[in-house]
């Protein structure tokens, strides 16, 4: 299973290239004690599968809008769900109230200055974007 | 149930804007979903329908919007509600459920108010076309007529407890939950019910459900089963993986007046071909009584764009040789002029 697994994500990879992928990273507020999230938390965090930081603490996750490129990277190598699938996922959640998708952050600068602000804010960005004002998480 | 949800509903619009602290906790969210269907009998004669309104003449009452509302009340509460305008009910806007749930952690939940039914791979959003692939969930699991299956309702009053446990790729649920469930003509009290799930990868999902309740039905053709007990039991697979989609259900329904015992059942298969997926379903109800049906549907669904479908269908249904006490045979109000009748249905689906 997590051969199959780690081959998708390296086929996510290769689709945008080794290089891409690493120019996206996790962002937390300042405030946040975390350091770093395994790849099957952030996939469950952005899923809405997980609604607590591990360790606990309540988590908000934005995403960046539909069609940006910084969202396509980050889909393809952490969440891997085509377009329509992720609609009918959400759709059976939303309509069950189970949850509803990520908030959505219109660039990084946005997603900046609401992780700055939220301390229960999970975001991600270009790496050339972060600042001091925001907390950058490994993955594990 | 409406007075509950409705009060939910206006505390939730006057408390969430002062709730709010840093962000979305508090904020409320809108959804919906639309479903725009026409339905048509062939075969079966003057004034027969098929559960509900389905004619030789066709009929436009499935046709249905729906707006769910949803807030992240604090860390730990969040709140969600559905309503829902349908054709068959003069278009009036009616509350569909409305709960509120207490995430404890991502392992365990409680569920407290009109909460969706956990029972079958499709109840829980069976009223969304756009998430399955047919016009209507197969009847043989999802029906909710007065002498249909009986196995699935769409929500219920009471309390759900719900616990979690995953592991990388896999998720297991277990759901308890009880209260009273409303019927068209009486209701359904002391339910009780248990859910196990495992889902893998969101590509295979398993299902194993049981409840069983005392029916309370103070009038109307189906009296004499006031004080029955009602059980259920159900077992479900379902498989998604990129190009194939399978589903197959069974269940059966037990009550003190063994005339209405029944088992039925499906099993769907598709495969995705790009934007288009054809489907063939065969589905089958027995009942004790003499008065289930047969049924195969082939259709095909197309992606229109990502948050619209096109669907087209044709059902084959054959009913039992035996009428229930209201005359009907299977899922038809009387008998049809031929033996086997054909259903013909065309849908457009959307969620925004």
């Amino acid at each position: 299973m997590k051969t199959y697994v780690s081959t998708l994500m390296l086929m996510a990879v290769l689709t945008f290239t080794a290089a891409q992928a690493d120019e996206v990273v996790l962002i937390v507020n300042p405030a946040n004690t975390l350091s770093e999230l395994t790849l099957k938390d952030v996939k469950k965090i952005y899923l809405g599968k997980n609604k607590f930081f591990p360790g606990g603490g309540r988590v908000i996750p934005a995403d960046q809008p539909e069609k940006s490129t910084v969202r396509e990277i980050f889909y393809a190598v952490m969440i891997d769900k085509s377009a329509s699938k992720l609609k009918v996922y959400w759709s059976k959640r939303i309509f069950t109230g189970k949850g509803t998708p990520p908030i959505i952050k219109k660039g990084d600068e946005a997603m900046l200055a609401w992780v700055a602000e939220q301390p229960l804010a999970l975001g991600y960005v270009y790496r050339n974007s972060v600042n001091d004002s925001v907390k950058m998480l490994n993955l594990k | 149930m409406n007075k509950f949800g409705q009060l939910c509903v206006a505390t939730l619009c006057v408390a969430a804007p002062f709730t709010a602290t840093a962000g979305e906790i508090g904020e409320i969210q809108w959804h919906g979903f639309l479903t725009s269907a026409y339905l048509a009998t062939s075969g079966a004669g003057e004034g027969v329908h098929y559960s509900g309104d389905v004619s030789d003449e066709g009929t436009t009452k499935d046709t249905r919007l729906g707006l769910t509302v949803t807030t992240q009340v604090d860390e730990h509460w969040r709140f969600a509600a559905q309503m829902k305008a349908k054709r068959d009910n003069h278009n009036r806007l009616v509350m569909d459920w409305a709960y509120a749930t207490y995430d404890h952690s991502d392992q365990f939940a409680i569920n407290v108010g009109e909460v969706k039914f956990p029972v079958g791979l499709y109840n829980e959003y069976v009223e969304v076309g756009y998430t399955y692939p047919w016009i209507r969930a197969p009847e043989s699991a999802y029906n909710q007529d007065d002498f249909g299956p009986d196995l699935t309702w769409i929500s219920y009053s009471g309390l759900g407890l719900v616990y979690t446990w995953a592991t990388d790729e896999t998720e297991t649920n277990l759901n308890f939950f009880g209260g009273l469930l409303d019927l068209a003509d009486g209701h359904i009290n002391q339910m009780v019910g248990a859910q196990v799930g495992f889902n893998w990868a969101d590509m295979l999902r398993l299902q194993l459900s049981a409840t069983t309740g005392i029916m309370e039905i103070e009038e109307g053709s189906r009296v004499g089963m006031d004080g029955d007990r009602h059980t259920t039991y159900t077992a479900s697979i379902g498989l998604d993986m990129e190009s194939l989609v399978f589903s197959t259900e069974i269940s059966t329904a037990s009550m003190e007046m063994d005339v209405m015992d029944s088992t039925s059942g499906y099993v769907m298969m598709g495969y995705r071909f790009g934007d288009f997926m054809p489907h063939v379903t065969w589905g089958k109800w027995d009942v004790k009584g003499g008065w289930g049906q047969e049924n195969i549907t082939l259709g095909l669904r197309t992606e229109l764009t990502s948050n619209t479908a096109l669907k087209v269908e044709v059902k084959e249904v054959t009913p039992g040789d035996n009428p229930n006490s209201n005359g009907g045979y299977g899922l038809f109000n009387k008998k049809p002029e031929e033996d086997k009748v054909l259903i013909y249905g065309v849908a457009l689906e959307l969620v925004f």
